[in-house]
């Protein structure tokens, strides 16, 4: 039953998600067309730029997928059917998710491809720094990765549950989720400061200490375990955002 | 054996901060009855389905639906059409059954086809390109062709053009009706709909203000349910 | 089969008088199948649920009985019929001659004014 829904709002956002594909091929064709005037080096690099806007895009689209539900009058029929608040919370995150990474997936392969033929545009084949291919170089990427992914889910979550606290009131609705976008953001925020405390205790790893000294293997353990902390916090706001979807907002 | 109650409300209320939409209802509901909902745009039908099929929550008071509290459960079991825009605009009609289907596996698809062709609607249309009345007549189909014991239809008439008001009205108590289920349908159109209730409901500023079965009301007062609803509504 | 509903009375009353004054008459034969519940739903618009509780009521006056599975039909017992026949036309002549009384009509008079009117016809 998830899955169905999940593809509902697979199916939902395919319009948009078609229209950023384009975009994003757009851009890296319009890039082919800069190459002389630029420079290769300068146009390859742009090809990059559209995962910075991804990674915003991302956040409010959880958040966007929830709003249409009301906005479109669609949300007395979704939760009417036997779906558990945390199945429909879970989806939207789950497809918003899915979208942000294949969007970035093809603008890094539309920018392998740019580097892939380099040779056509009269360049000589620029070589990667051997760094790119060192354990730690990997480590920090995959590890940076995980972050970005995770801050993008529960930002999105953050955002969802804002707008489900605005609906469980039938007056000020966007005052309301405007509010709780600040406390909660703020509360998340709190909520990371304190765990890390915690876990620094444990580990002996904290911000301070990589300010002070930013070795990466400090910088690499302090991202690992923000990649904990995240985990927690989403879980626990998981949790409350399901409730409120099944039991106090209102359709 | 007690037969369990369709639904049953013990002083229900559902406050919001500035307004009261529903004041203190008791309810009781019997099983394989078709319910009018009656009542003035604003006087709590909709907060009462709503409350009914667990979209909201009262502010306090007891709901019983199918013997259970509101959840999962009666999700199941019960077939909620809201007012306005129900479905998603992108989808087909036989995309929308499709889904519900995954949802309900009660949905009976060969149903869905017979009612298709009653209410004149074809699979593969845009559910955004469909009228009003279209729209109104495709989540008859949906609430229809499941085998839901509680059906609650809200305002099922509004954009259906009058001619076939009637005829679409008759075959959802009649031919079209599952064995035993029980609907609840709330309207102001009362003229059109009362022959087909067994029990009416009068509602007024989140109150019940008369409730009883049809036939009796009609042998007591000798009014039919569109005059009472003037005589007690104004 | 046509039904006229007055929505001010109960439904169901109006729809066991329609189908006795049926029978009455013979359009529903003695032995007869009665439609179903379903059909007189359809036909008068109303509620199956109103019209089966008017076989039921039905039921009890003798005129139809119900076989399991196979349907309503009108009893075999002329007898029955004519006998509610006579019964339902004593009631309204009753009703009618209180009324007429009320007028002062003597006995005469209303034997002489019946005559007249049947010539008229």
């Amino acid at each position: 039953m998830f899955f169905q829904l999940y593809r509902k709002e697979l199916n939902g956002l395919r319009n948009i998600f078609l229209t950023l594909l384009g975009l994003i091929m757009g851009i890296d064709l319009f890039l082919v067309t800069r190459v002389r005037s630029w420079g290769y080096w300068t146009a390859l690099h742009v090809t990059l730029i559209p995962l910075i806007f991804l990674l915003i895009w991302a956040m409010f689209r959880a958040f966007m997928l929830t709003r249409e539900e009301w906005k479109e009058g669609t949300a007395p029929f979704l939760r009417s059917l036997p779906l558990s608040g945390w199945s429909i919370v879970g989806a939207k995150l789950l497809a918003a998710f899915t979208e942000w990474l294949f969007l970035s997936l093809a603008t890094v392969i539309f920018s392998g491809l740019f580097y892939a033929t380099a040779p056509l545009w009269g360049v000589e084949w620029p070589a990667l720094p051997d760094l790119f291919f060192s354990e730690q170089t990997v480590q920090f990427i995959v590890v940076s990765g995980l972050n970005f992914a995770l801050g993008i889910i529960l930002t999105g979550l953050i955002f969802q549950l804002a707008y489900l606290l605005g609906r469980t009131v039938n007056r000020f609705n966007a005052l309301v989720s405007f509010a709780c976008t600040v406390l909660l953001f703020y509360l998340t925020a709190k909520g990371n400061d304190i765990l890390s405390r915690l876990f620094a205790n444990l580990s002996g790893i904290s911000p301070e200490t990589i300010s002070l000294s930013p070795n990466a293997n400090a910088v690499l353990t302090y991202l690992k375990l923000n990649i904990v902390i995240m985990l927690i916090e989403f879980a626990f706001l998981f949790v409350v955002t399901g409730w409120v979807m099944e039991k106090k907002a209102e359709s | 054996m007690m037969t369990i109650p369709a639904v049953m409300l013990e002083n229900v209320v559902k406050r919001y901060p500035l307004t009261r939409a529903l004041d203190g209802v008791n309810l009781t509901i019997e099983r394989g009855k078709v319910v009018g909902l009656l009542g003035h745009n604003g006087s709590g039908k909709t907060t009462l389905l709503k409350i009914i099929a667990g979209l909201r929550t009262p502010t306090s008071g007891q709901v019983r639906v199918l013997g259970m509290a509101p959840g999962l459960e009666t999700k199941k079991r019960v077939a909620f059409l809201p007012e306005v825009n129900t479905f998603y605009n992108w989808m087909t009609v036989d995309d929308l059954l499709k889904f519900v289907k995954s949802f309900h596996p009660d949905l009976d698809l060969e149903k869905t086809a017979e009612l298709k062709a009653f209410m004149n609607l074809k699979g593969e249309s845009k559910i955004g390109a469909l009228s009003k009345g279209q729209q109104a007549r495709l989540k008859l189909i949906v609430g229809l062709a499941r085998q839901a014991d509680l059906l609650l239809l809200d305002e099922p008439l509004a954009g259906i053009d009058p001619p076939s008001r009637a005829k679409i009205l008759h075959a959802l108590v009649g031919e079209l009706r599952q064995e035993g289920q029980t609907v609840v349908i709330s309207t102001h159109e009362v003229k059109e709909a009362e022959p087909i209730f067994d029990h009416v409901i009068f509602l007024r500023q989140g109150r019940v203000a008369l409730e009883g079965e049809a036939e009796a009301l009609r042998a007591e007062t000798g009014h039919s349910m569109e005059e009472l609803f003037g005589e007690v509504l104004e | 089969m046509q039904f006229e509903i007055d929505e001010r009375q109960p439904i169901y009353r109006q729809i066991v008088e329609t189908l006795i004054r049926q029978i009455a008459r013979g359009f529903w034969p003695p032995g007869g199948k009665l439609p179903s519940i379903r059909e007189v739903a359809a036909a008068a618009r109303v509620n199956p649920n109103t019209v089966s509780r008017a076989f039921q009521e039905l039921e009890r006056t003798g005129l139809v009985a119900t076989r399991r599975g196979e349907g309503t039909f009108v009893t075999t017992n002329t007898q029955v019929i004519k006998d509610y026949r006579e019964k339902t036309a004593r009631a309204l002549w009753t009703d009618f001659l209180g009324k007429i009384r009320e007028l002062g009509l003597t006995n005469e008079e209303i034997q002489r004014l019946l005559a007249e009117l049947r010539e008229d016809e």
